[in-house]
């Protein structure tokens, strides 16, 4: 926008003086806490920057009659495939600006802001490609109910009561249901109208029924959620690690960029369901 | 592929293979066919055209 101009000052002819600006003052970039970084696994070996991470997942043990093992000569083998996680999306985020245009833009340490900027840029990439992972290899969960609390609870125990080679059911403490705030709004707005809800001044209401509820904006578009437990995904990442800004070779340029390579793998896909919006 | 779970009519589609052969190995959830998965929606599409007369 054109700065403003004086009442009376005349700086040639009729055209009036500019009057004086100040800068400095910048607008913040806003962005919504990302959650993938909180729910991923750790639990892996090996080294993210070597290309590849694995993971392991043991089978339970199976109780059998006294003397099986010795009539068969041998107990049971320990089932433990590898899940190998490939770090095979590599980015960058690289800006430039002149030495120059730095020192006169009126804008201090703008370097510094775009350096804040990258990371923030970096963490909604992540969580996006975990919840996109998650919606990919989740098990679709539809019910017949239409009451929000009974479809609520039918989902948390369809995730609750999961038993296999692996799982002999799931503790609610252990999940965690991420939602649109279009569903994350109905939720609230169930728990508002009850004669002892949770306080409908604050934005969080953390819980229902023992389960961990957030709200995500990175949530695919068409779904309401999705309920996993804790890290069900794994999204190893190597991150190249800041230097001061360098400057451009022959030139009076500098570079502030931030390289990163990370993959994302549901580690235990069935005990990750999503929920599309039906409209309800 | 869809699995139905008997006592509360909780329809699961699984994405992954691994979830699949878990579903089919649990009592608690029965395979919905193809065919079967057909004649229950043009069954429910029917009544409610039944219903909108």
């Amino acid at each position: 926008m054109a700065r403003t101009k004086a009442i009376s000052l005349i700086q040639s002819g009729e055209l009036k003086a500019d009057l004086k600006e100040i800068y400095g003052y910048v607008v913040q970039n806003v962005q919504k806490a990302t959650l993938s970084s909180a729910l991923k696994s750790q639990a892996y070996t090996g080294n993210p920057a070597t290309g590849s991470v694995e993971f392991k997942r043991f089978a339970n043990s199976v109780s059998k009659d006294y003397g099986t093992a010795r009539a068969a000569g041998a107990g049971d083998k320990l089932k433990a495939p590898p899940i190998t996680v490939n770090l095979n999306v590599h980015k960058e985020i690289v800006e430039e600006v002149a030495k120059f245009d730095l020192d006169t833009f009126g804008v201090g340490n703008i370097l510094a802001r775009r350096a804040d900027n990258h990371v923030d840029t970096m963490a909604a990439e992540l969580d996006e490609a975990f919840f996109n992972a998650a919606f990919a290899a989740g098990t679709a969960f539809t019910t017949t109910e239409t009451d929000l609390e009974e479809i609520l609870e039918a989902y948390i125990q369809t995730l609750e009561t999961v038993k296999n080679d692996y799982v002999r059911g799931v503790n609610r403490n252990q999940m965690v249901m991420v939602c649109s705030p279009k569903f994350y709004g109905k939720i609230r707005n169930l728990l508002d109208s009850k004669p002892n809800g949770s306080d409908t001044a604050s934005e969080n209401f953390g819980m229902f029924h023992g389960v961990r509820i957030y709200s995500s904006v990175n949530i695919p578009t068409g779904q309401n959620a999705v309920l996993m437990i804790d890290e069900a995904i794994a999204q190893p990442v190597a991150i190249y690690p800041y230097t001061e800004p360098e400057k451009i070779p022959l030139s009076n340029d500098f570079a502030v960029s931030l390289f990163y390579d990370y993959g994302t793998t549901v580690l235990t896909p069935d005990l990750v369901f999503t929920y599309a919006e039906t409209g309800v | 592929m869809k699995f139905r779970r008997k006592h509360d009519n909780v329809i699961l589609e699984p994405r992954s293979e691994m979830v699949v052969e878990q579903l089919r190995k649990n009592p608690e959830y029965e395979e919905i066919k193809e065919d079967q998965e057909k004649a229950d929606t043009s069954k429910s599409s029917k009544e409610k055209g039944d219903k909108n007369k």
